[in-house]
């Protein structure tokens, strides 16, 4: 199935026609009654008002919980970054919080883009396709930004088909990614399942989400991945030649 | 008339101008000019003379972040997210001479006393000093590890203090460019959203205030003080000014207020009201008559401290005899619809003689209030007939705003969705 993220689409969570329903940029519902979801979009988006961040993370509650861990203050916060995790979140609900102002007034060098595995109603294509479009809008609306898309996470205690669907999404991704300007594919897998074929809850405490310890496993590639990204920018070459 | 209360703090004049958030505020010695920074990449120069006009500098490239008086009042030093660093001569012409200062935004410039130096902090890391005449580059302090926000030279000049994002605050000799002291701030928050810097001598103790909490460099006892007052404002501090008796602080936070803290008792004395949305910076004048603020909302804001000259004694307020000429710098000033200039001012049963004192008799507290409703008079007349004059301007500009292409692509986007 193709994916055609980069026209403008028409909300359309039936997935009629050909688009891709998971590159169907769309809000989520306020079922529980408290707007929460809505809350944080707006925070995030005051946040873009105020803050001057080198390093953007959006994404659903992978990114999200991070920022609850002492490791977000010790490695990213001194890198200017903000967090723009919400738990649950697809790749359509980040697609549209990102064209609805959290990406406005904001000039990021580096933004870390982790979402995909609540995407419960797609294929894996789909998904893939979902985050071919999120780097797409990114790379539109942040030109100068460089785009680290982090690989899905395997989940659940044992085997599972959602282990296999992830491991497709990443797969799809390794091929694709290539292709977009300035964005790069990083497996923070760093073996989260064992020999026999189960994680533990010292990674992931309830085989989704990662503990203290299965974060720091994850950010230390990433840490390292970002500094050399900033590293990189050009005013800092130029200032080097100056 | 009536009386006017002349112990609280009142607004004197309202400036607008900049078309974009202001970032900085600096009164001349003077106090004949205010020049205020802004995200709008300019500064403006306003004149606390009604009559006079106030002047716009163009010629950075970027949002400029901190502007300040040199101490004869004749340069001003702005720093701009262009990195660059212009001296500006405070008249009609408003000419310049840029330099670049550093490799990333220049957040803070400050004179020393003397007007001999200048002190620059960027987000490339470093302090740097400057001599003014001619902009030569005399030394760089490179020992933070992130944004310095802010570095100000101490009032005899001899040391530099310096707060960066990478939670430090630096005291410097300026002589011999060695750092002698590194504060880390303690435990609890990340407080990289909001550093401001303040300098003061009070005798041997120099305070330094980043953030909510205030340093206190040597004296112990001013340190417990100061931590009564971490938590004062419901969000970010992004400013603060010390009066020049040094008892005085006032502060800008992003919860709209100024608020006026008591340094020698570790109180809150004052709530200002006024700014819609963030107050973004405030500044003394060098005297300590007036104070400015600059807020998200593209406002400069002029207020009379209306502090006596001791504090603690006895202050009458002008019963008798105090006329139109209390509320005749408010009768000049713009006033706003949006301004509603709130004060409150804080109950405390420590309180002093002031407290006592305003516990008059029932004639004189009616008299003040009467006095009160006629300045209020005053100001809405002034408003009213502003609006007025106003009015067709307002409405071609709605209508030139309706073309603009922002408004097209919210339309375009709404059919979209």
């Amino acid at each position: 199935m193709e994916s055609r993220g980069k026209e403008p689409q028409p909300p359309n969570r039936m997935g009629m026609g050909d688009s891709n329903p998971a590159a169907v940029p769309h809000a989520a519902e306020d079922i529980q009654g408290d707007d929460r979801w809505m809350s944080q979009h707006n925070r995030f988006v005051l946040d873009c008002k105020d803050k001057e961040p080198d390093v953007l993370f959006v994404g659903d509650s992978m990114v999200q919980l991070l920022q609850q861990y002492e490791i977000w203050r010790e490695l990213f916060s001194p890198l200017h970054a903000l967090n723009f995790g919400i738990g649950g979140d697809t790749t359509g609900h980040v697609l549209w919080r990102l064209k609805n102002g959290e990406l406005e007034n904001i000039k990021p060098k580096v933004i870390v883009v982790w979402v995909g595995t609540n995407n419960h109603e797609n294929t894996a294509e789909e998904v893939a396709g979902g985050i071919e479009a999120i780097v797409r809008l990114i790379n539109t609306q942040q030109p100068q930004a460089k785009v680290i898309v982090l690989g899905l996470l395997p989940r659940g205690e044992k085997p599972n088909p959602l282990r296999q669907k992830n491991a497709k999404v990443n797969h799809l991704l390794k091929a694709s990614l290539p292709k977009l300007p300035n964005v790069q594919l990083l497996d923070v897998d760093v073996g989260f399942v064992h020999s026999d074929g189960t994680i533990s809850y010292h990674d992931m405490f309830d085989f989704l989400h990662l503990t203290g310890g299965g974060y720091a496993k994850v950010c230390k590639p990433l840490h390292e991945l970002i500094m050399q990204l900033l590293e990189e920018t050009p005013e800092e070459k130029r200032a080097a030649l100056a | 008339m009536a009386a006017v209360c002349e112990e609280d703090p009142s607004l004197e004049r309202h400036f607008k101008g900049h078309r974009d958030a202001v970032t900085s505020v600096d009164f001349s010695c003077a106090k004949k000019q205010l020049v205020s920074g802004s995200m709008d990449s300019s500064l403006m120069i306003w004149s606390m003379k009604p009559q006079m006009r106030a002047y716009r500098f163009v010629g950075h490239k970027d949002a400029v972040l901190c502007v300040h008086f040199s101490p004869s009042g004749h340069l001003v030093a702005s720093g701009s997210r262009d990195k660059t660093v212009r001296l500006w001569i405070p008249n009609v012409k408003g000419e310049s001479t840029v330099f670049k200062a550093h490799t990333g935004t220049v957040r803070s410039v400050h004179f020393s006393n003397d007007g001999q130096s200048l002190v620059t902090a960027s987000d490339d890391k470093t302090v740097k000093v400057w001599t003014v005449h001619r902009q030569k580059f005399l030394f760089s302090l490179s020992q933070h590890i992130n944004w310095v926000r802010c570095a100000r030279f101490s009032p005899d000049g001899r040391l530099i203090v310096s707060s960066s994002d990478d939670k430090t605050v630096k005291l410097w000799d300026k002589t011999s460019r060695e750092c002698i002291h590194s504060f880390c701030e303690h435990g609890g928050a990340w407080l990289a959203e909001g550093w401001a810097c303040g300098n003061k001598s009070l005798g041997d103790t120099t305070l330094c205030c980043t953030g909510f909490i205030v340093y206190s460099m040597k004296s112990s006892v001013m340190r417990g003080l100061m931590n009564g007052l971490v938590g004062v404002h419901s969000s970010v501090v992004n400013s603060l000014s010390f009066h020049p008796s040094g008892n005085y602080l006032v502060t800008a936070s992003s919860d709209s207020t100024l608020k006026i803290l008591d340094l020698l008792e570790g109180r809150l004395l004052y709530t200002l009201h006024g700014h819609q949305g963030p107050a973004t910076c405030v500044a003394f004048s060098r005297d300590g008559d007036f104070f400015a603020s600059g807020g998200s909302d593209e406002q400069v804001m002029v207020w009379k401290t209306n502090f006596d000259a001791d504090y603690g004694d006895v202050v009458k307020p002008q019963k008798y005899g105090s006329s139109v000429d209390g509320t005749h710098g408010t009768g000049q000033s713009e006033m706003d619809c949006g301004v509603h200039h709130q004060k409150t001012k804080t109950q405390d049963s420590g309180r002093t003689h002031e407290q006592q004192d305003e516990e008059t008799s029932l004639a004189d507290t009616l008299e003040h209030i009467m006095g009160q409703l006629d300045v209020l008079t005053q100001q809405f007349t002034v408003w009213i007939k502003e609006l007025r004059d106003q009015l067709p301007l307002i409405l071609q500009q709605a209508l030139a705003l309706s073309w603009e292409s922002k408004l097209w692509e919210k339309l375009l986007e709404v059919e979209r969705c």
